[in-house]
């Protein structure tokens, strides 16, 4: 996706799809200031997959809040395909969130909905007629294996596979990325690498740029980059082989 | 979001609450169905308030009385008599004038002796203004009477209404008047003789023949109670437009030197009404206070609602919906509830009023004004498009009142607060 920006005279071509410019973020609990993001400087290219690893508390959630455009940033700017998210109102914001896609450590679905409703869910929201929406959301459920379990509700299925309908989810409109907190962070190992399978074979043959935020050093593997964060900066990067 | 998108989202979550949701429909039910028993049969009392004017009175007649028909005015001191009728007669657009002696004497018949009613009156031209009801079950009403002549109505025969008569056709009736003169207290008496009785009325209206009525002839009655004055004069215009009504009156006004009081029957439709629609009023506005209680209701389970849901808002808001859509899924789980509350509250409210009716609940009510010139009346409930069109708006209208801000506290939740809330 090429946007053009809006001063005509200098044509660029954009080629990440999140560009984060000093990004800080600063909470004030009660007297005390928190620097939750101390200047964060990096850049994702389309079709990335990228693990930001650290300890809990170093502002890891934040930032994807950031790049998910969930939270707005004290200073500094997120560039999601060229266009900075602090220049948005709330309804443009809102938008940009339809492509994108989250997964949560605590998968965020929808007790009183099943697995396909919950699935449906984004796509409603976006005006999809009910027959496609259906279509897609069975397909989606099938892609990460739960085509037998359609009609149950997220009570009734385990961490792994709640896991997989968010995933699912977040799916659902084609997101330009997909950002995952800790999404292992509720999960046996096992199932864990069975849902990095899926996420990273989403990345290599659907192309699906994909950030995710771990504490876990085995997880982080499965990306093609590490990020290591603490303290609201990125200390390094290490890249996978 | 497509609304019918909107609307089954809101639908799933009412039935995730049910026993909640179900109390603030329950409250929403109980004010609609006050509002719809309570204004049916209000206007059903209204209905028949009309219907016994109407029935007695053709609204080309108007009444002179040198009373007041209000408590506040003072009585004038001023007379009428029998033979102003031929005054009267003379104004223009009058087509007859009745003049009525009443005396409130005791009544001897068969075994009982009654304090009843005994009017004085020329019975052709009252049966000329009143030929609806004037008119006799058994026995006739004689155009030249003899003063012996008396007429009943039907209830002072059967004064309980039970079919046991205290007499019949050509029976004598014993009527006594008391006067005093100083000291000296007289009673005098003579002996009728019951030649008709009327047909059952069953209300009356001012100078009106009713069922408590005793008829004599008036030229007996200006002997018998040794007075030429009268209290009421009954006036038929030609037409009953207001134009004639109103110059007509006023002709008769100057007439008497505006000591008397002309009344028409608008006047007292009107003046009826006016106390009728004091009293829907009341009924209505203790009936609405009931709802918007319901609304508060609705109000509170909702924001509950937001407090436990504020996790699923999160969600909702991070999958990019927008605040206008929050704001619709809670305001239609209002109305939702709003709707069914009013559809119920009908139902409710409908059977209601009409169980009121037939097991005649109200009958103390209603016999109640039994002695009043209103007459005895049953209420049966009316349901008018505006009644049931009008209560179930309002009820939408409070649904989506305090539905409103609930939806709006919702829809400005920050989605990540919301999304961390446990």
């Amino acid at each position: 996706m090429i946007k053009k920006p809006k001063n005509s005279l200098e044509v660029r071509i954009i080629s990440n799809v999140i560009e984060v410019q000093d990004l800080k973020k600063v909470y004030s609990l009660g007297q005390v200031k928190v620097n939750a993001l101390s200047g964060i400087n990096m850049k994702v290219p389309s079709g990335d997959f990228v693990a930001i690893l650290g300890p809990s508390g170093s502002g890891k959630t934040t930032l994807l809040h950031s790049l998910g455009a969930l939270d707005k940033p004290t200073s500094g700017s997120v560039l999601i395909f060229g266009s900075d998210l602090a220049l948005l109102n709330d309804s443009q914001l809102t938008e940009f969130r339809r492509k994108i896609g989250f997964v949560f450590q605590f998968f965020n679905l929808i007790p009183r909905l099943t697995a396909l409703e919950n699935v449906e869910l984004p796509l409603s929201i976006v005006r999809v007629p009910k027959k496609v929406r259906r279509k897609r959301a069975i397909k989606l459920l099938e892609t990460v294996g739960l085509g037998d379990r359609i009609h149950h509700n997220p009570l009734e299925l385990s961490g792994g596979e709640r896991q997989r309908v968010a995933l699912a989810r977040a799916l659902a409109n084609k997101p330009d990325f997909l950002l995952m907190d800790e999404p292992t962070g509720n999960i046996d190992s096992k199932t864990a690498s069975e849902l990095l399978e899926i996420i990273t074979t989403l990345n290599r043959e659907n192309l699906v740029t994909t950030i995710m935020v771990t504490h876990d050093h085995e997880i982080a593997k499965y990306a093609k980059r590490i990020l290591h964060f603490k303290d609201g900066l990125i200390l390094k990067e290490e890249v996978n082989s | 979001m497509f609304l019918s998108d909107i609307i089954s989202y809101a639908i799933g979550s009412i039935q995730r609450r049910k026993v909640r949701k179900g109390l603030a429909l329950l409250g929403v039910t109980i004010g609609i169905a006050a509002i719809i028993s309570l204004g049916s049969l209000s206007q059903g009392f209204r209905g028949i308030v009309a219907m016994q004017f109407e029935q007695g009175f053709s609204s080309d007649t108007i009444i002179l009385t040198t009373g007041s028909l209000d408590f506040l005015n003072t009585e004038s001191d001023f007379e009428l008599y029998v033979n102003d009728t031929e005054l009267i007669d003379q104004i223009d657009n009058v087509s007859l004038s009745v003049a009525l002696i009443q005396k409130n004497c005791f009544v001897h018949l068969g075994d009982e002796e009654l304090l009843l009613p005994v009017i004085g009156v020329d019975f052709s031209r009252y049966k000329e203004l009143f030929p609806n009801t004037f008119l006799t079950q058994s026995g006739s009403i004689s155009d030249f009477p003899t003063n012996n002549t008396v007429i009943l109505g039907k209830r002072v025969i059967d004064p309980w209404n039970n079919g046991t008569l205290l007499g019949t056709i050509s029976d004598e009736i014993n009527i006594t008047f008391t006067t005093r003169d100083g000291f000296n207290v007289e009673n005098k008496t003579y002996t009728g003789n019951i030649e008709g009785i009327l047909d059952e009325i069953g209300g009356s209206t001012i100078g009106g023949p009713t069922d408590m009525g005793i008829y004599i002839p008036i030229s007996h009655a200006i002997k018998f109670f040794d007075t030429t004055r009268c209290e009421t004069i009954l006036v038929k215009l030609v037409e009953s437009n207001e134009q004639t009504i109103k110059s007509t009156s006023d002709s008769i006004e100057d007439l008497f030197a505006g000591q008397v009081q002309v009344v028409t029957p608008t006047s007292i439709i009107n003046a009826i009404s006016e106390i009728v629609t004091t009293i829907e009023l009341f009924l209505i506005g203790v009936s609405a206070i009931s709802l918007v209680v319901a609304g508060v209701g609705i109000m509170n389970i909702m924001l509950t609602s937001i407090m436990e849901r504020t996790r699923e808002i999160g969600i909702l808001k991070s999958i990019g919906m927008k605040k206008e859509v929050v704001i619709l899924i809670f305001l239609s789980e209002a109305l939702i509830i709003g709707i069914l509350g009013s559809i119920f509250g009908i139902i409710v409210g409908g059977f209601l009023a009409i169980a009121v009716d037939e097991f005649g609940l109200l009958t103390g009510l209603a016999s109640g004004t039994k002695e009043t010139f209103i007459g005895e009346v049953s209420i049966s409930p009316i349901f008018n498009s505006g009644l049931l069109i009008g209560s179930v708006i309002f009820g939408l209208i409070v649904s989506i009142i305090f539905g409103l801000y609930p939806a709006w506290r919702a829809a400005k939740l920050d989605p990540v607060e919301a999304l961390r809330y446990e």
